[in-house]
């Protein structure tokens, strides 16, 4: 569960700001990667955004309608796996599990987005974080 | 039947002591119900806000969850105790700034009460980080109190088996009031001991006398122990006099105590089997471990003595290599008589019981003793073993209980332990259970000098390592034969030198383990026979390569030890006629590494490598060694140089044979990774080119930047820049011989160097090492950017930053590169300089650390007086190990008895006015660099911030195109040494990598220091003072679907990691990345190589923010 007070804080952050900003110019797809000027994390860290954060993000939208779910499901999968972002959309996954657990306004077909990861996954076996990932993610579904 | 008496620990019987009492969980939580009613009736609106959550995080919790105290602090309370603590600390610290300049009396008692809160609040926060695993890495006054209360409290409990409590009587706590206190004591208990030893000290606050005393009671058993000791009366404090803010009196109590304690003697020794106690069963038994890895269990009552098995045993007994298990029983007293362990004579696997011993027929007699208590193997307590802990190549013995690694063999009653005698224990050594430790024990055989050095070579405390380290230190002890026959005491050192037992897992322990195992089973076999001679005479008579693989792929290093040059010469031509394979490649590694210590036979082989006479299509077996060997499947090329230069470096007559003599090999000076801070190399940059030839010789060529070429160049938009290209100028230095010893500074990051360089930084190595480096472009291709600018810098900024250099360690690195770089243009002599040249005192100077630093191979002017005793401490770190003190006076009296003709050589007309030219353009930098704070502008002309800004992110100029060079060498030096960062353990746990590829950004320790303790390591401060957007970093530590962590990194040293101004080009530099290496809140920031999170020897983390 995204407590109230917490997500009162976060629609105070830059961090929301810059989603909801990308959304109305119509480039989600910069938000979920973290391009600039949608970046959030800091200088020293690997990716760009955090997906954690971008999730809450979606989910205050999607509950105050701004967003359908049909735009996030359709913009995840229009990104492209690659050596960069393989892990940022496993991350996601993996995020969005925890994520319904308490939580159901996000829908994501989550099970489509991991089946095209798992078919290209050999390409990206030296990546330690996919295998990370996707242990994390299958201890997930099966519980 | 031969009865074991001898080589063992012993420990003889004395009393026993009482069994433990346990306070009541319940009435601990009662009690603490009562105080926090008691409490929020009294306190204020904020307090209740904290006892809430006190209260709402304990009630949660069942009453015994709770008196177990397990559960994690609320981080409020902390943090509002901490802040407590912090404050009181700069209150005191301000008003006895204040008190020194005004003796006021209202001061002094404004501050002695200061400091009783503080101490009373230093006590309760030290029982509660005590009592629980607790992060403090963002709480300062908490961290204060574990170091100055805490950790001796710890040391003392864990030193006498014991238990300290502070207790603040109800007097004190009056006194201190609107502390808090009594939730702070609700949080924490008493602490029970589980043996009765328990020392409680009560505190009182003597309100007229102003001082805090410590009155201690001790339980019945520490009473008796300490009935010989005079009492320990109630020690008493002033409080406002005497020690500083930072100081609390209950470390100086504890100093006192710790004196006191010291009678307590519960460290072993072999003369008292008391310390035993503490590992006995509950039902007054011990139970042991016999050779043969069956548990032992003996009654308590009567027990005398024990001893253990530790193989310290002489050679020429009649098994010197039956080695027993380690830390097993070798034999007990009870009453009068001794048991010892027995075997048949004649057969020594078979371990046939505990049986009489008779000193005077050395034999086994009357009936083996039987075991007749049956027993169960608790979790952790279960057979009692000795272990033995190396440090410094002495063993310290320690007993300890810790459980099988098999907890169904533990037999049924009645049993005698027969059986054939394994080794190690079957224990588990990576448990830590109860332990005590031995001090007298001392071998009975001393090792000799090979087997003490091996010792030093593997400092070790790991249990389990202890016994295979201790059993290959016998074999180099006892076996001399062997080991001159087939092994070297560096091929020991190298194959049995233990892994970082820092990161030792159960996989390293058990390949350690069966190294040695197979180590044993050979030396078993070879003892007689020592290699198969009738295979090796087929050697020669066989043609064919694949035949000659089959004949000989089996064989170990003692079978190479004893080929005859003629084989290896036969094998090395029919397997370097063809491409070699990795399993070639090994077979001919073991040839090398089987050449043995016999300098003779080496210095042929050696120069039989080169042999026109052995040459194979044309090519010498050497060159055809370099061409062949490869790092495809593992590091065959890396391990190949780094054999020939062992073989050269640790034997002092191939060494010597090989050290050159003639004024040409005078020139093999290298320094490797040649790396300069500026995009445009400096002057003296040296580059080499080498090749060798098919006779195997070496032949190189030396570039140097001996001037500037300045071109323009035209903006996009028009604009033009100016940007300065180095010219190089080339010298021949001919031809070497490619075993003669030359002199290589390492500064390569590159991974197969440094695994052929085993990391040295200055090595001497065979001239054939230097193709390997060609091969590795290790320094024409890989020129970084790093630090050898600055290390010059600290040579012409005179004798101060030397000896800064010289305290980091760096002095012959940083001396080596100064004489570099003076020294660029031409080969100097020292001789052909002025007497007054500045550079003839750095190189004398130079010279005598190089002297040092293995035998004076270098230079120039070298004479007896540069030999200093004291350097040779140095040197002894170096690869020379081998060489003794004599053998480098000697190297140096040789170089003096060629200086003539080495000056003549080097001499050149115009090297002492070229050198000063570089000198003075140091100086010029250096003086520059000093004035750099008062330049407003640190762009070179024509060039601009708003410039650089405008180019796109990406495409954005290096630095030193647009930034002055002595800025830049100002701006770097701020980050010698440790550097920090923060980031957040999500990304690094994820990614297992700190910072992105192209760079991790960096600010000083100091600056980083400086930010935390200004915020107190608030994360919205933090964020304020980073310009972070507010909330941003908060709300990920508070992320309810993946919480993070805010963590601070220190790297250790930030040259290793190729420091470097950042080009904005970073995917880390965002929109507000600004040129001149300053963020806009004007912290001096950097970039580094990232760093992979494995590599934890090199950096630390600790969190920030949770």
């Amino acid at each position: 569960m995204i407590p109230a007070d917490y997500i009162n804080t976060f629609k105070n952050t830059r961090t929301f700001q810059l989603i909801q900003e990308g959304l109305q110019k119509n480039e989600l797809a910069d938000v979920l990667v973290g391009t600039n000027p949608y970046k959030i994390t800091s200088q020293n860290e690997l990716l760009d955004t955090v997906p954690s954060q971008v999730i809450i993000g979606l989910h205050i939208l999607i509950t105050e309608n701004k967003i359908t779910n049909e735009l996030i499901d359709s913009t995840l999968k229009s990104i492209l796996i690659n050596e960069k972002t393989i892990c940022l959309l496993l991350d996601y996954i993996d995020t969005y599990l925890i994520y319904k657990v308490d939580e159901s306004a996000i829908k994501i077909d989550y099970a489509h987005l991991l089946a095209n990861i798992e078919g290209q996954k050999s390409k990206f076996e030296d990546l330690a974080c996919v295998s990370s990932f996707l242990t994390s993610i299958y201890s997930k579904i099966s519980t | 039947m031969i009865n074991e008496h001898y080589n063992s620990h012993q420990i003889n019987h004395k009393e026993h002591r009482a069994l433990s009492t346990k306070d009541s969980k319940t009435q601990l939580f009662v009690h603490f119900v009562k105080l926090i009613v008691l409490f929020v009736v009294k306190k204020n609106t904020t307090m209740k806000k904290y006892l809430f959550l006190v209260l709402l995080a304990l009630f949660s919790h069942s009453p015994f969850c709770f008196a177990q105290t397990e559960s994690k602090p609320d981080n409020d309370l902390l943090y509002f105790y901490n802040a407590e603590l912090e404050k009181l600390d700069q209150e005191i610290s301000s008003e006895e700034a204040e008190y020194s300049k005004n003796k006021s009396a209202a001061l002094l008692a404004s501050i002695s009460n200061k400091k009783l809160k503080r101490e009373v609040l230093g006590v309760f926060a030290g029982k509660l980080i005590k009592r629980r695993n607790i992060s403090l890495g963002a709480y300062g006054g908490f961290s204060r109190v574990k170091t100055k209360i805490v950790d001796k409290q710890r040391e003392l409990e864990d030193k006498y088996d014991l238990k300290i409590n502070y207790i603040i009587d109800n007097e004190t706590e009056k006194a201190v009031s609107g502390l808090g206190t009594k939730v702070l004591k609700a949080v924490t208990k008493n602490e029970s001991s589980s043996n009765n030893r328990r020392v409680d000290i009560t505190l009182h606050f003597y309100q007229e006398a102003m001082t805090l005393g410590f009155k201690t009671s001790l339980t019945q058993v520490l009473q008796t122990e300490l009935a010989a000791q005079p009492a320990f009366e109630e020690k008493t404090f002033q409080i406002s006099a005497g020690l500083s803010s930072e100081d609390y009196l209950t470390t100086k109590f504890n100093e006192d105590l710790e004196e006191y304690l010291k009678s307590l003697s519960v460290i072993l020794n072999p003369s008292n089997i008391a310390e035993l106690e503490k590992l006995k069963n509950s039902d007054n038994t011990f139970s042991f471990i016999s050779p043969s890895g069956i548990p032992f269990t003996l009654s308590a009552t009567n027990l005398k003595s024990v001893r253990f098995y530790f193989n310290d045993r002489s050679a020429g007994t009649a098994d010197p290599l039956s080695f027993r298990a380690d830390g097993a029983l070798q034999g007990y007293t009870i009453d009068d008589n001794y048991y010892g362990a027995c075997y048949q004579s004649g057969n020594v696997t078979n371990f046939l019981g505990y049986a009489s011993y008779s000193s005077n027929s050395n034999s086994c007699i009357g009936l083996t003793q039987v075991d007749q208590l049956s027993k169960v193997c608790s979790q952790k307590d279960c057979v009692i073993v000795a272990t033995a802990c190396m440090e410094e190549g002495t063993l310290k013995f320690k007993i300890k209980k810790i459980p099988l690694l098999n907890k169904a063999k533990w037999p049924t009653a009645n049993h005698s332990a027969t059986g054939p005698f394994v080794t190690p224990c079957p224990v588990d050594f990576s448990v830590y259970g109860k332990t005590a430790e031995l001090t007298d024990y001392t071998f009975t055989q001393p090792y000799n000098k090979e087997a003490r050095e091996f010792l030093e070579k593997n400092n070790t405390c790991e249990s389990r390592y202890v016994p295979y380290v201790a059993t290959v230190a016998n074999i180099v002890n006892t076996l001399p034969t062997i080991n001159k026959d087939c092994f070297s005491l560096s091929w020991f050192i190298t194959n049995y030198a233990l892994f970082n037992c820092a990161a030792c897992t159960t996989a390293h322990f058990n390949a350690y383990q069966a190294k040695v195992d197979a180590l044993v089973a050979r030396i078993n076999a070879l003892s007689t026979s020592y290699y198969n001679q009738s295979t090796n005479n087929l050697i020669l008579a066989t043609n064919d390569k694949s035949d000659l693989y089959e004949l000989i792929k089996e064989y170990n290093a003692c079978d190479f030890a004893v080929l005859t040059n003629a084989q290896r010469f036969h094998i090395l031509k029919l397997f370097l006629a063809s491409a070699l394979t990795d399993d070639y490649e090994r077979i001919t590694l073991s040839l090398f590494n089987g050449l043995g210590s016999n300098s003779t036979t080496i210095i042929s082989f050696l120069n039989g490598l080169i042999d026109p006479q052995n040459n194979v299509d044309g090519k010498s077996l050497l060159t055809l060694l370099y061409d062949r060997f490869d790092d495809g499947l593992g590091d065959n090329y890396a391990q190949f140089n780094k054999t020939l230069t062992k073989i050269i470096g640790s034997n002092e007559a191939v060494l010597t044979n090989y050290f050159p003599t003639t004024n040409d090999e005078f020139k093999a000076l290298f320094y490797y990774d040649d790396s300069y801070l500026f995009t445009t190399a400096p002057l003296g940059t040296h580059k080499y080119d080498v090749s060798m030839s098919n006779n195997g010789h070496i032949s190189v060529v030396k570039s140097y930047v001996d001037d500037y070429e300045t071109s323009l160049n035209v903006y996009p938009g028009g604009e033009t820049y100016a940007t300065n290209t180095a010219h190089w100028a080339s010298e021949n230095l001919g031809s070497m011989n490619p075993f003669t010893v030359v002199t290589v500074i390492n500064r390569s990051s590159i991974s197969s160097i440094e695994s052929a360089t085993a990391g040295e930084p200055i090595l001497m190595v065979p001239a054939a090492f230097l193709r390997f480096a060609e091969d590795k472009k290790f320094n024409y291709n890989t020129i970084r950017l790093s630090a050898l600018a600055v290390d010059a810098l600290s040579i012409a900024t005179g004798p101060g930053l030397v000896i800064k250099a010289y305290k980091a360690g760096r002095i012959a690195l940083a001396l080596y590169e100064g004489a570099q770089v003076v020294g660029a243009l031409a080969n100097i002599s020292t001789n052909a300089l002025p007497a007054t040249s500045e550079t003839k005192k750095w190189i004398d100077e130079f010279n005598l650390v190089v002297a040092a630093w293995g035998g004076a191979r270098l230079t120039i002017n070298v004479s007896s007086k540069a030999y200093n005793s004291s350097y040779f401490n140095l040197a002894k770190t170096s690869l020379f190990n081998g060489i003794s003190e004599e053998k480098i006076q000697y190297l140096i009296s040789r170089y003096n008895s060629i200086k003539s003709n080495l000056t003549s050589h080097l001499n050149s007309a115009n090297a002492s006015a070229q050198v000063d030219k570089i000198v003075e353009y140091l100086k010029k930098l250096v003086k520059a660099s000093q004035n750099i704070d008062g330049i407003t502008n640190i762009f070179k002309d024509g060039y601009t911030k708003e410039m650089i800004l405008a180019i796109v992110h990406g495409q954005r100029p290096l630095p030193a195109i647009y930034l002055k060079a002595e800025y830049i060498i100002n701006h770097l030096l701020k980050f010698d040494g440790e550097v920090s960062c923060l980031s957040f353990e999500n990304s690094i746990n994820t990614y297992g990598q700190i910072g992105r590829n192209d760079g991790l950004f960096i600010i000083s320790k100091k600056e980083m220091d400086d930010l935390l303790q200004r915020t107190g390591n608030n994360v919205a401060m933090i964020e304020k003072e980073l310009g972070i957007p507010e909330g941003t970093w908060s709300n990920r530590i508070n992320d309810p679907l993946k919480p993070d962590k805010l963590v601070r990194i220190d790297v250790k040293n930030s040259k290793n990691h190729n420091l470097r101004m950042a080009s904005g080009n970073e995917d880390g530099a965002n929109s507000l990345w600004l040129p001149g290496g300053k963020t806009p809140e004007g912290l001096s920031e950097a970039v580094i190589d990232p760093i992979s999170a494995s590599q934890t020897s090199l950096y630390t983390k600790s969190i920030i923010a949770q």
